[in-house]
């Protein structure tokens, strides 16, 4: 069926966190919203909405600055299980037109369309239909970018945000993106950027003017994809089993004010064990590498990690390391801003070499677990929590650290 | 401590040079360096009615010893524990002199004609050397003591999660001492008929830290006299000579071991150890990673060890079995574990028996006359696919 050459859609939400709140909540729409993390004014923003960008809010920009830039803004605690779930729910209907999905965000997502055209007619009317289903079915819009490949869809999604469509044509590759500043060429950060700057670079079209033996000279093999992603040519196909096992399954946390509190800091490394634990489990998946993060109020982060002879998705495995990698760490000077536990050299459960063990009190843990994750799926994530979780005369929320 | 007073105000002993390094090195270990209490990176060093008295602890682990010395005065002083072995290190003479000035709280060491002053934290501030429990559990003669624990420790746990498997559980009985260790994927079992010592009550069982066993072994290894076990409640003490070893005993319920230990097998090798060492080793290379999984399959009188990293490529080798009964068989664990076995024992053959794909491979004796007083039996639990 994609024998043919390929005709990829490139869909990408338009401010999807934000778009996703309004609609849940219809007296936010039509206002300049910001979602942020669990750390409220101290954190940074996750998304805004199109009312709050007018004011030059971006994402990533400290709650603060977003504030000061739009006072009338208004905060919206993000909730990431319900937009993952609404963007599984995407996919789904993407599903509908071709079986080749690639998620490549929790809000975007690559189509190859090829040889669907017989069923549902040109891309573009496939891209009409989809965007058209979004705005039904979940009352959001999205952008989606239409070209021969992954690079040049996701170049055009985003040329007429938002609810716009775009097609990419080999043929106007010099009208269409040659023009465009370098830095908006995917792959160029900063570094990059000042590099090629120095090179008398600063448009896509430059880049793709001069000869790639320059750039692997100077850039090694990014060099040589950069100089190809600026000709337009992409060839990596749209693969949808590529999220199947992730590199890495991590939460983080910023505390509500710099600490120097070891029992509080504890209670988040085992908060964030459990959350971690928990997903790797709900997504079928054993790691061995622990790894902590820790900022500094001076923003100084250091990392520490520690392999584990064995895999494991015990909230205790990992809480044991992680509390072991910070106490080896800290100097119990620096106060401490953010935290995070990170489970990384990941394997599928299903393909996986299992070491076996001498006692049962493995596999009671093992079900003692599960048992816990039967009731948070029936009864939500905080139907049970360690009694170290729970503050006195609060309520508990959110499976993390409940305070009052 | 009497109020006795030197002349010129300064007290000081004379001791031996090689026996002072001895003592320093053997105290040392239980020095934590790194402690957040000051105090507890110092070393005790106090004369005695025994001689010079060296302590160091952190606390968990707490260790004494005795040196002779010739003595015209008396102190006690706590010098920074890593400074002071490494000036004995290097003293230049066989005779050793320390001073002591308690105005200054000050140290002077001195050898041939280099000289140190080194100042002392205040001894007041050392902690008490725990008592030394009397109830006498065990005599064993250092040196087989030192094997037995070089024969089981390695396959204590070392992640702190579950600490009642971090040390060597030594179950005293009738017919003699085991001592057993686990991390729950392998286990040692040394069984000994040595049972001089206390009236030993029926199954009773010490939990010791691999780590306080260590520093046992390594101080009682080149011993040929005997070596005392003592216990108390939470406490745990080795008596080698003039030198004490006294740690808590770890807190928490060894598992039930014998229950894991299969009664039966179905195919049992008798192999050189050396040879199925060196063919592990060969083949290893092509495990994953240190942790990397092999398979052993015994076809007839043939042992093939082979192992295959699908990134990197693949290994095979086969060995002889010098005796074979039972079926054909097939096993896959994880190397190190086995390389662990093979390394730690010395007999020139060992019986290695299947018992079935998901339970474990007995490594023991069987077959083979030794003559030594003790028993060994090691268990692995195999790796499998798709549990």
């Amino acid at each position: 069926m994609n024998s043919s050459k390929p005709v990829i859609i490139h869909i990408d939400m338009d401010a999807f966190f934000a778009s996703v709140e309004q609609q849940a909540n219809p007296e936010l729409r039509g206002k300049p919203v910001i979602v942020c993390g669990d750390s409220g004014d101290r954190g940074v923003v996750a998304a805004a909405s199109y009312e709050a960008r007018r004011f030059g809010v971006r994402s990533a920009m400290p709650i603060r600055e977003a504030k000061r830039l739009c006072p009338r803004v208004i905060l919206v605690k993000g909730r990431h299980s319900y937009y993952g779930e609404i963007s599984k729910r995407l996919l789904e209907l993407y599903r509908n037109y071709t079986p080749s999905v690639e998620p490549f965000s929790i809000d975007e997502a690559f189509l190859n369309v090829a040889g669907c055209e017989r069923l549902y007619g040109s891309p573009e009317n496939i891209a009409y239909m989809i965007k058209a289903k979004v705005k039904n079915c979940f009352g959001l819009t999205c952008s989606a970018g239409i070209a021969p490949n992954k690079f040049l869809a996701k170049m055009a999604s985003n040329m007429n945000k938002p609810d716009g469509l775009t097609i990419i044509q080999s043929d106007n590759i010099k009208t269409t993106i040659w023009p465009l500043p370098i830095r908006r060429l995917y792959g160029v950060g900063e570094k990059t950027a000042r590099v090629l700057k120095s090179l008398g670079i600063n448009t896509i079209g430059e880049m793709a003017e001069m000869p790639i033996e320059l750039f692997i000279e100077k850039l090694g093999e990014t060099g040589r994809v950069l100089h190809n992603l600026a000709c337009g040519i992409d060839n990596s196909p749209v693969d949808p089993n590529i999220w199947d096992i992730p590199k890495s399954i991590g939460h983080e946390t910023t505390l509500r004010e710099d600490s120097l509190n070891i029992d509080t800091i504890l209670i988040h490394i085992l908060s964030l064990s459990q959350q971690v634990g928990r997903r790797l489990r709900q997504q079928g998946l054993l790691g061995r590498t622990i790894m902590i993060k820790l900022r500094y109020s001076n923003f100084a982060t250091l990392t520490r990690a520690n392999t584990f002879p064995h895999f494991t998705c015990l909230d205790e495995d990992i809480y044991e390391t992680a509390k072991n990698l910070f106490i080896s760490a800290w100097d119990h000077l620096r106060k401490i801003r953010l935290i995070g536990v990170t489970v990384t050299n990941l394997s599928a459960k299903d393909d996986f070499m299992r070491q076996l063990a001498l006692f049962e009190k493995d596999k009671r843990r093992e079900r003692v677990t599960a048992a816990i994750d039967n009731l948070r799926n029936k009864f939500g994530e905080n139907a049970v929590t360690r009694a170290s979780l729970i503050k006195p005369g609060t309520k508990s929320k959110g499976g993390g650290v409940i305070e009052s | 401590m009497s109020d006795k007073e030197p002349v010129d105000g300064h007290k000081a002993i004379s001791c031996d040079r090689e026996l002072l390094v001895k003592a320093v090195g053997t105290v040392y270990r239980a020095v934590s360096t790194r402690s957040t209490l000051p105090i507890l990176q110092g070393m005790l060093i106090e004369t005695s009615d025994q001689g010079l008295h060296l302590v160091g602890t952190d606390l968990e682990l707490s260790i004494e010893t005795y040196i002779p010395c010739t003595s015209s005065g008396e102190f006690k002083m706590v010098l920074p524990a890593r400074y002071f072995t490494e000036i004995v290190r290097r003293l230049p003479k066989k005779e050793v002199i320390i001073d002591y000035n308690p105005e200054k709280r000050v140290a002077i060491i001195s050898s041939g004609r280099a000289i140190y002053e080194i100042n002392s934290m205040d001894p007041r501030e050392y902690p008490l050397f725990p008592e030394v429990p009397d109830t006498s559990w065990w005599k064993v003669p250092g040196i087989k003591f030192a094997d037995f624990i070089k024969g089981t420790v390695f396959c204590a746990a070392m992640e702190e999660t579950r600490p009642f498997l971090t040390g060597v559980f030594m179950e005293f009985g009738k017919e003699g001492v085991k001592l057993v260790a686990t991390d729950s994927f392998r286990l040692a079992l040394i069984n000994t008929s040595l049972t001089d010592g206390a009236p030993i009550e029926t199954n009773k069982g010490l939990l010791v830290s691999a780590r306080t066993l260590n520093e046992v072994a390594r101080i009682v290894q080149s011993f040929d006299g005997e070596v005392g076990v003592y216990a108390s409640e939470n406490q745990v003490a080795f008596k080698c000579e003039d030198t004490n070893v006294v740690s808590r005993l770890i807190e928490g319920q060894f598992p039930n071991y014998s229950r894991v230990i299969p009664e039966e097998y179905s195919t049992l090798a008798l192999i050189e150890r050396e040879t199925l060492l060196e063919s592990v080793d060969r083949v290893s290379i092509m495990g994953k990673d240190e942790f990397g999984t092999m398979r052993l399959s015994i076809v007839d009188d043939v042992l093939t060890v082979s192992a295959n990293a699908p990134e990197v490529g693949k290994a095979e080798d086969q060995i002889a079995i010098e005796k074979v009964s039972g079926p054909n068989g097939e096993i896959a664990l994880k190397a190190r574990y086995l390389m662990d076995v093979l390394k730690v024992l010395e007999d020139e053959k060992i019986s290695l028996k299947l018992t079935g794909t998901v339970s474990p491979v007995i490594i023991d004796q069987a077959g083979v006359e030794s003559g030594e007083p003790k028993e060994f039996l090691y268990l692995i639990m195999p790796v499998t696919l798709n549990v």
